[in-house]
């Protein structure tokens, strides 16, 4: 096991999943390697500016606010 | 009238209607089939054969007096086990609800009992609609009635089976990634996933709020316009919910025709991006024929590669899914499948980036499929890129199963149906889907039926007698 695999499996005791790592250690690697490569095949949205929807604006806060 | 359980909702409900059928021997009918087939096919978690057969009598006595008849009046139909019933227990096929008595019914199990339907039971499922075909439950998996040694798709591969094998004519799914179109393709019905916000999703235990989808599954493409009929509908209580929507009769364009009809066809999706079998492959090709001859303008569009789709779906359904399950990873992760367990960690390690990310993807992706409905009336493509593979074999089933086109659907929220094509050389059904523009069921279910009738596998059933 990594060393970035035992410290992310640490943190999630301490968030309260002991039973869950503690039986299931194997399965979660696996299920980080799964994360890993769904965000891999992604597009590459770093350069790129948000649809008009995604992007909050003066008038849309306005027509969102009874007050 | 011989072998009613092959009677369509169209034909039991003109019987029933015109006073040749009555509902109790209907629903006598389909209960001797269920206990028959039901020990082979475990599409049923909880049959409840008293009750349909009182509700069957009270169908009679509202036909007798006339009173509020509708096309599924005295019409039996089953609930996939996440869509909950007053009194019964919805346990989404594992053991951590084995105890979990609905208080109320779902918006959906209201719709259905107030048009004089006839509740069956409830129907197996993938755990949490999630899981997959295993064996590690409380209840064992369904099967597919074409070859009981294969399974029936999922989710909703209770729904599948019991439809297929004739069981009943009409069952409930819910689709986040596929789960009501994957049983469809694969046990050679017609599944339904319509506009998000078309059906409520009150009282369904959600597995991906923003990705979940109530769906009609049936034998035929008019059977499914009838099931929609009957479930859509504004509810206040569902956020999701469109509360403008226009709710038509949707078998009014059936028998429109396709002349002149503008088809997208994507193959990139089953012939670049995945690579169909060849079966599945021909079968797709061969449908969009049917639509060319019959006088449909079938063009090949292009999209975004498959798997921006199919990730995109996989990031927000895996953070969604955590959201619900956070509390028995907590205390009870023990009481999963080892499946659903799999299947639903990946959830922890997703970053906050990552989230944000597959939103505004799915916002360019949405965007994209709607520019291409400015073309065209509707978009055709694969649904599986195979048939069923075997049930005893995990890794096989792990393999294909994300071997599909329909998460595209679920991503920007277009309504899409998976429609059966015939079944390939080994005797396992085919087929292929048809998406719309928003709330435009209605033209779907016109080209579906025009397909359908174009194709005599509407006459062939599975032999498992």
């Amino acid at each position: 096991m990594s060393s970035e695999s035992e410290i992310l499996l640490n943190e999630l005791k301490k968030l309260g999943f002991e039973v869950l790592v503690d039986n299931f250690s194997e399965e979660l690697i696996s299920a980080k390697k799964i994360a890993e490569s769904l965000t891999e095949t992604m597009p590459d949205l770093h350069h790129m500016y948000d649809e008009p929807s995604n992007v909050f604006t003066p008038k849309k806060i306005d027509t969102n606010n009874n007050e | 009238m011989n072998d009613l359980h092959w009677l369509t909702i169209k034909q039991a409900s003109e019987a029933i209607q015109s006073g040749t059928l009555s509902p109790v021997e209907y629903t006598q009918a389909l209960i001797s089939r269920t206990e028959q087939l039901d020990p082979k096919l475990n599409a049923y978690i909880k049959f409840t054969p008293e009750r349909a057969l009182s509700d069957a009598k009270k169908a009679e006595e509202a036909i007798a007096k006339n009173k509020s008849i509708t096309p599924m009046t005295g019409i039996p139909y089953g609930l996939k086990d996440i869509i909950d019933v007053e009194g019964f227990e919805t346990t989404a096929h594992s053991k951590i609800l084995l105890d979990n008595i609905s208080r109320t019914n779902a918006f959906v199990t209201n719709k259905l009992d107030s048009s004089g339907g006839i509740l069956m039971g409830k129907l197996a499922c993938h755990e949490f609609a999630i899981g997959g075909p295993v064996f590690d439950l409380p209840f064992p998996p369904a099967r597919n009635p074409w070859n009981i040694n294969h399974h029936p798709g999922g989710s909703s591969s209770g729904s599948g089976s019991a439809v297929a094998s004739g069981m009943l004519p009409a069952a409930l799914g819910t689709d986040t990634g596929g789960s009501v179109r994957n049983p469809a393709t694969a046990c050679g019905i017609v599944g339904m996933k319509a506009t998000y916000g078309r059906v409520s999703k009150v009282g369904v235990i959600p597995l991906s709020f923003s990705l979940d989808h109530v769906g009609p599954m049936t034998r035929t493409v008019e059977d499914n316009a009838l099931l929609l009929n009957a479930i859509a509908g504004y509810d206040k209580n569902d956020p999701s919910a469109e509360q403008n929507q226009k709710i038509p009769d949707f078998t009014e364009f059936l028998q429109k025709g396709v002349k002149g009809l503008r088809i997208g066809l994507i193959r990139h999706f089953y012939t670049t991006d995945l690579k169909a079998d060849d079966e599945m492959c021909k079968a797709v090709d061969n449908a969009a024929a049917t639509f060319t001859k019959l006088g449909a303008i079938v063009e090949e569009i292009q999209v975004s590669p498959l798997s921006h789709f199919s990730s995109c779906n996989s990031i927000i359904m895996y953070c969604e899914a955590l959201s619900i399950h956070d509390k028995w990873f907590r205390t009870r992760p023990n009481d999963y499948s080892k499946a659903t367990r799999t299947r639903l960690m990946p959830g922890f390690f997703i970053k906050g980036e990552d989230y944000v990310n597959a939103l505004r993807t799915r916002t360019k992706l949405t965007q994209e499929i709607n520019n291409e409905f400015r073309n065209v009336d509707l978009i055709m493509t694969a649904s599986s890129m195979e048939a069923a593979c075997r049930i005893d074999e995990p890794e096989t089933v792990a393999r294909t199963y994300p071997r599909q086109a329909r998460t595209v659907f679920n991503i920007t929220g277009h309504p899409a149906c998976a429609i059966p094509t015939g079944l390939s050389t080994n005797g396992l059904p085919q087929g292929f889907q048809i998406a719309g523009s928003y709330f435009n069921e209605s033209t779907i279910y016109q080209a579906a039926w025009a397909n359908e009738q174009e194709n005599p596998f509407r006459y062939e059933h599975p032999d498992i007698e």
